[in-house]
């Protein structure tokens, strides 16, 4: 496909989700009613488009390796140049634009479900989209104000997020709380976008390592330091699990909580990094790691365990980008972006699963409701599912994860380990579904976030 | 000069006149009622469309060269000090066309949109002080004796009678000492003004427009009980005016009075923004925010230079639209709830999402948030300063952050919250009231995602 053909798809990442919250504004000021199904459906449509455009401009960015100049739309000419709200695409944000197109489909449609009913099923999906077009801003941002301008979307949908259940007087001091470190931090790459600015230096496409300017990339660290909950700003981060769990699930384990690392990134590659910058890093990362491994093992319930966890890893790859291991942080952040979302999708119903596998493996009597179907294939099916998914998230994801921030084995190696691992599940279960249900229901209920937490789930 | 734009501005005078005239005559009759509900909006759209219709010439001079002209500057603040009126006209109407007080409303209106387009220096001045005794008659009348809070007045009068004060001494030493007349003349003669001359022409601007330290009566001003947001609105665009007229003393050329202008600025800044910090009376949180943007105004010329002044055009729109629509909804809370504290209004965001979030657009337009007219303003202006002055930037991204937390504290604390039971009655807003919060809304987005329209 041509550039220009590809410029047009790469435009539609960002316009569904802009084009779906319209239509969802302009149908509740026309009805003045909310409707889920609309929602549900403008969400649906908006996101499969973006999930495919996503992967064709990715995928011919990963084969090609030549970026996609998405289009840019001038916001104000300024005496010496212009403001720009500019998207691009290239081999560092292919990775992050695709999974952010993933996982907000996917985060999307388990919300669709999961708030049901919910009187803030509206305000909810308003924020979701402002939040989906403000992570595009940051991922495919051309340059720094486009950056900034996602930076900030992203800021005010998570505090409006967490202060989602307003009614509560703690869940709105939380939401201060974080919006607090954000406002602190985000002065950070503010300035950043105005020194660069002031030398011509703000845009992504040029080589600029001929030209560093420490502060920049200071400022950016701090900017990246707040988003990323590391420390020592990194305390609002568990407070910040009080708003809805699919928001938790898509802010604080997939997209949101690796933007800073994502700067960082970026930053690195642009601009290049400074001794006194990677080791400032470093340093970051190991005392995230340190705090959030410590603290992370005394907590009560699941949610705040991921977040410390998160919090961790996010630190993991902050030594990453320090050392240079930049493809390795990619990786890292794929992987983990995936597995924690998943977690925290998974933390509210890990009790119910567990009665459920009991219920079909007959050792305690608690009440089952199938859904669908007879009560026998329902159960089976059920199970079935749950074996596979439990299978897939919690080995060879978590394996890989494991592999990237403890073991020092090889890639290879412990990749082809867990393939093969996941293939002989597989086939297992297949052959015998109730026993894998057993071995897996067994897996999941004492499981990291299950054994600890799943009395105050 | 083109004689079609002469004549629509004069013909925009005519039915501003004439609804102070039916407004004046009888209030009793509910005709006359009708017609003077329907010629106010109407005159302040007339007078809208004249300025929109100037926007695009040179200075245009109306009937006399050198006593009644339209610089581009001032059909900018013609635009929107009527666009504004029209919101507040709008939003009160049920309350301000039933009272002979509106007709006086709009006389004060229409004195500022005299001093707009006046040329003539003594003329100005003669306008300025009628406008200011004006305002504070229908003010005095109007606000303060319905309130009760005369003691409040009293600064506001004092600030006033200081103004007014400055600004005869002043033009009238300009008359005697350099023998200038019009205001174009001013412009071209700032360098060989002695230095008190231009400390007393700063003292006016900072007095008129309530800049740190001579701020003192902003926050009584703005404690002006119920919907007076028109009370509020007309002394601000007075002190507009004066800043329009007087705006190329700023580039003085002295450089003592430059220092002490930008870093008077960059105080005024922080005590603005440490000033919002621990406020909980609503009224007086839209008073930080108006007095941490009068700096910004002042700076913004300074910075921009002459040049690129149509920059700094988007910080005065911005400050102009989002006060006028955080005063609208002021005025709604305040009739609602009879009371102003932040504990007062705890919940109602949930209850009535409408207050919320248009609450929220118009505070986030004022701290410079992506997406309104607030980001373009603040990015443009911190742009200049970082090419001029780093000092006054570093001022102004601290107190953007300060501002910005305290605004999203007051709005957690006020809209969010456990549901109080004081707001439970609340009506709904009126359809007139949404039409009012709606065009300022849609000002404030639209513009930040295309400022263009502003700027050309």
């Amino acid at each position: 496909m041509s550039g220009l053909v590809l410029s047009y798809i790469g435009k539609l990442i960002v316009l569904a989700p802009l084009a779906s919250l319209l239509a969802i504004i302009l149908d509740r000021a026309v009805r003045h009613e909310v409707r889920e199904l609309f929602i549900k459906r403008c969400l649906s449509v908006s996101q499969v488009i973006s999930i495919t455009a996503g992967f064709l401009c990715c995928g011919a960015v990963v084969v090609t390796g030549n970026p996609i100049e998405v289009g840019a739309l001038k916001l104000v000419s300024l005496s010496t140049q212009d403001l720009s709200f500019a998207l691009r695409i290239d081999s560092i944000s292919a990775f992050f634009v695709l999974i952010s197109c993933v996982l907000g489909g996917v985060v999307g449609l388990f919300a669709s479900r999961y708030l049901h009913r919910d009187p803030g099923y509206f305000r909810f999906f308003i924020l979701y989209h402002i939040f989906l077009i403000g992570v595009h801003g940051i991922f495919q941002g051309a340059g720094l104000p486009t950056v900034y301008i996602g930076w900030e979307l992203i800021g005010i949908t998570s505090a409006l997020l967490i202060s989602f259940f307003a009614f509560r007087k703690q869940t709105v001091a939380n939401s201060l709380r974080a919006f607090w470190a954000y406002r602190i931090t985000d002065s950070g790459i503010l300035v950043a976008t105005l020194l660069a600015m002031h030398h011509g230096i703000e845009n992504f496409r040029g080589d600029w390592k001929g030209h560093p300017h420490p502060v920049i990339l200071f400022a950016c660290l701090l900017s990246a330091v707040g988003k990323s909950a590391q420390f020592p700003f990194g305390r609002w981060l568990p407070k910040a699990m009080e708003g809805p769990t699919p928001s938790s699930a898509i802010f604080y384990g997939g997209l949101s909580v690796h933007a800073g690392m994502y700067l960082m990134l970026r930053a690195s590659e642009v601009y290049g990094l400074p001794t006194s910058v990677a080791i400032s890093m470093v340093v970051v990362g190991v005392f995230s790691v340190w705090y959030a491994t410590i603290v992370g093992r005394i907590q009560s319930d699941a949610k705040s365990m991921l977040a410390y966890a998160s919090m961790a890893q996010v630190g993991l790859m902050f030594i990453e980008v320090g050392f240079g291991l930049n493809k390795l942080a990619i990786f890292h952040f794929v992987s983990h972006a995936m597995l924690r979302t998943y977690q925290l999708l998974n933390a509210a119903s890990v009790l119910h699963d567990r009665y459920a596998f009991e219920h079909v493996l007959g050792r305690e009597k608690v009440s089952f409701n199938p859904v669908h179907g007879s009560r026998a294939f329902s159960q089976y099916a059920y199970a079935f599912w749950e074996s596979i998914d439990g299978a897939f998230g919690r080995l060879s994801l978590l394996a890989l994860v494991e592999y990237l921030s403890r073991r020092c084995r090889s890639f290879e190696e412990r990749f082809g380990e867990v393939i093969l691992s996941w293939i002989r599940h597989v086939m297992f279960y297949i052959r015998h579904p109730l026993k894998g249900a057993s071995i897996t229901s067994h897996k999941i209920t004492s499981g990291d976030a299950g054994r600890r937490g799943e009395d105050k789930i | 000069m083109n004689r079609n734009s002469e004549i629509f501005m004069l013909s925009a005078f005519i039915p501003s006149l004439l609804a102070i005239a039916i407004g004046l005559l009888k209030v009793g009759s509910p005709f006359s009622r009708r017609i003077f509900g329907l010629m106010a909006p109407f005159a302040m759209i007339v007078f809208f469309a004249s300025y929109v219709d100037l926007v695009g010439h040179e200075d245009v001079s109306i009937i006399v060269p050198g006593f009644l002209e339209v610089r581009q500057i001032g059909a900018y603040c013609g635009i929107l000090f009527n666009f504004i009126y029209c919101v507040v006209f709008l939003a009160f109407g049920d309350r301000v066309f039933l009272t002979r007080s509106s007709a006086y409303w709009l006389f004060v209106q229409l004195l500022v949109s005299l001093g707009l387009i006046c040329e003539n220096m003594e003329m100005f001045s003669l306008l300025l002080t009628a406008a200011l005794v004006a305002h504070l008659k229908v003010s005095q009348v109007d606000v303060y004796q319905v309130s009760k809070k005369q003691d409040r007045f009293v600064v506001v009068v004092f600030c006033s009678i200081l103004a007014v004060a400055l600004s005869l001494v002043f033009f009238g030493l300009l008359r005697l000492s350099l023998g200038l007349e019009t205001f174009s003349q001013l412009a071209n003669s700032v360098s060989a003004m002695p230095r008190y001359l231009k400390i007393i022409s700063s003292l006016l601007m900072m007095v008129s427009l309530g800049a740190f330290p001579l701020h003192f009566w902003v926050k009584p001003l703005f404690a002006a009980p119920a919907r007076y947001g028109l009370a509020v609105i007309t002394r601000l665009n007075i002190g507009f005016i004066v800043w329009c007229k007087l705006y190329p003393l700023i580039f003085s050329g002295d450089p003592l009075l430059d220092k002490i202008l930008t870093y008077g600025c960059g105080a005024n800044l922080l005590y603005a923004a440490f000033l919002l910090f621990g406020e909980r009376r609503l009224s007086q949180i839209v008073s930080s925010l108006y007095l941490f943007h009068v700096p910004l105004l002042i700076l913004a010329v300074k910075i921009s230079g002459k040049e690129s002044m149509p920059d700094f055009v988007l910080d005065f729109a911005n400050i102009t639209v989002a006060i006028s629509g955080l005063l609208v909804i002021l005025g709604m809370l305040r009739d609602r709830l009879g009371a102003e504290n932040l504990d007062r209004s705890s919940g109602l965001g949930i209850s009535y999402p409408f207050f919320g979030i248009s609450f929220l657009v118009c505070v986030l337009s004022l701290v410079g948030f992506p997406g309104t007219l607030g980001f373009i303003s603040s990015e443009v202006m911190l742009h200049h300063f970082a090419e001029s002055t780093w000092p006054v930037a570093i001022c102004f991204i601290i107190t953007l952050a300060l501002n910005g937390y305290s605004s999203f504290r007051i709005f957690g604390e006020s809209f969010y919250g456990d549901p109080a039971k004081s707001y439970r009655k609340v009506f709904q807003p009126l359809g007139r009231e949404k039409m009012a919060i709606v065009m300022v809304l849609v000002f404030l987005l639209a513009s930040g995602i295309g400022p263009q329209v502003l700027t050309k």
